[in-house]
């Protein structure tokens, strides 16, 4: 998730290596809750972000999106 | 320990560590996916059901197509992808870790599949030919890398022209995580 980028500009580096035809075709807000199931995040961190982060952003930590391109003819 | 980690090799031997850790992951990516997906699946394949969506939903798969899947980890993606392309088609998993091509290697014996073939390799330095592929897919792994225009660039080199893409990975609003999250060595993991 460190390495995770905003969208836009995840989108523009797929644009800018040449893909075309670019959309988001759907987006999934991950809370900690659904991040607490992912085994690779270790208790310790998912306490941290109980602990730091706002209730209100609890429910959305990191959003994921899904996209399709097309590389050109 | 929490480091602002941006070396390459430190990234990725937290994922290789995080990856060799796990032992039966309880497949919480199995919701992203269509009854008829997970139905497909033995019990073993859907706990390594690991990603963040659903990409196959979108990639449009037809009947003798070639899919390379990268950063594929068990293979779960690349065995769906398997049955839709059927056996004049060809899925293909790259990963960096060996467990997890072996894991894929036996989950696809297990499945029966012969159009299935996993590489080890990184996703910034794919081990496949220029123009080979029809679609790429990936599924949570795009984040981990530290090099992620390395990894697109490397998608469109193997992509035959026309070829698609379908990605599903993680995004955030970085001004919206505490130094504290983002620095955490757990977080650079998944």
């Amino acid at each position: 998730m460190s390495g995770a980028l905003a969208e836009r500009v995840f989108a523009d580096k797929v644009e800018k290596v040449g893909f075309t035809d670019l959309a988001i075709i759907e987006r999934r807000p991950f809370g900690i809750d659904d991040v607490a199931r992912i085994p690779l995040f270790t208790p310790d961190l998912i306490e941290l972000m109980r602990d730091l982060l706002p209730v209100e952003q609890h429910d959305q930590v990191a959003v994921s999106v899904t996209l399709t391109a097309r590389k050109p003819t | 320990m929490t480091r602002d980690l941006m070396f390459k090799d430190e990234i990725q031997q937290l994922v290789a560590d995080a990856y060799q850790k796990l032992d039966e992951p309880d497949g919480f990516g199995a919701a992203f996916y269509t009854d008829e997906q997970v139905a497909s699946l033995s019990t073993t394949a859907r706990s390594w059901m690991l990603g963040v969506g659903n990409p196959l939903a979108h990639a449009r798969l037809r009947s003798g197509e070639v899919v390379a899947d990268l950063g594929c980890g068990a293979g779960v993606d690349v065995l769906l992808a398997a049955r839709e392309v059927g056996p004049t088609g060809q899925a293909i998993g790259v990963d960096m870790l060996p467990e997890m091509i072996e894991r894929g290697r036996r989950l696809a014996d297990e499945a029966g599949l012969d159009n299935v073939g996993f590489r080890r390799g990184e996703i910034e330095d794919l081990p496949l030919e220029d123009a080979s592929v029809d679609v790429v897919t990936s599924n949570g792994s795009i984040n981990l890398s530290a090099r992620k225009s390395r990894v697109l660039a490397e998608a469109f080199r193997v992509l035959r022209p026309g070829g698609r893409l379908a990605v599903s990975d993680l995004t955030i609003r970085e001004e919206e995580l505490p130094s504290e999250v983002l620095t955490h060595p757990s977080a650079w993991a998944g």
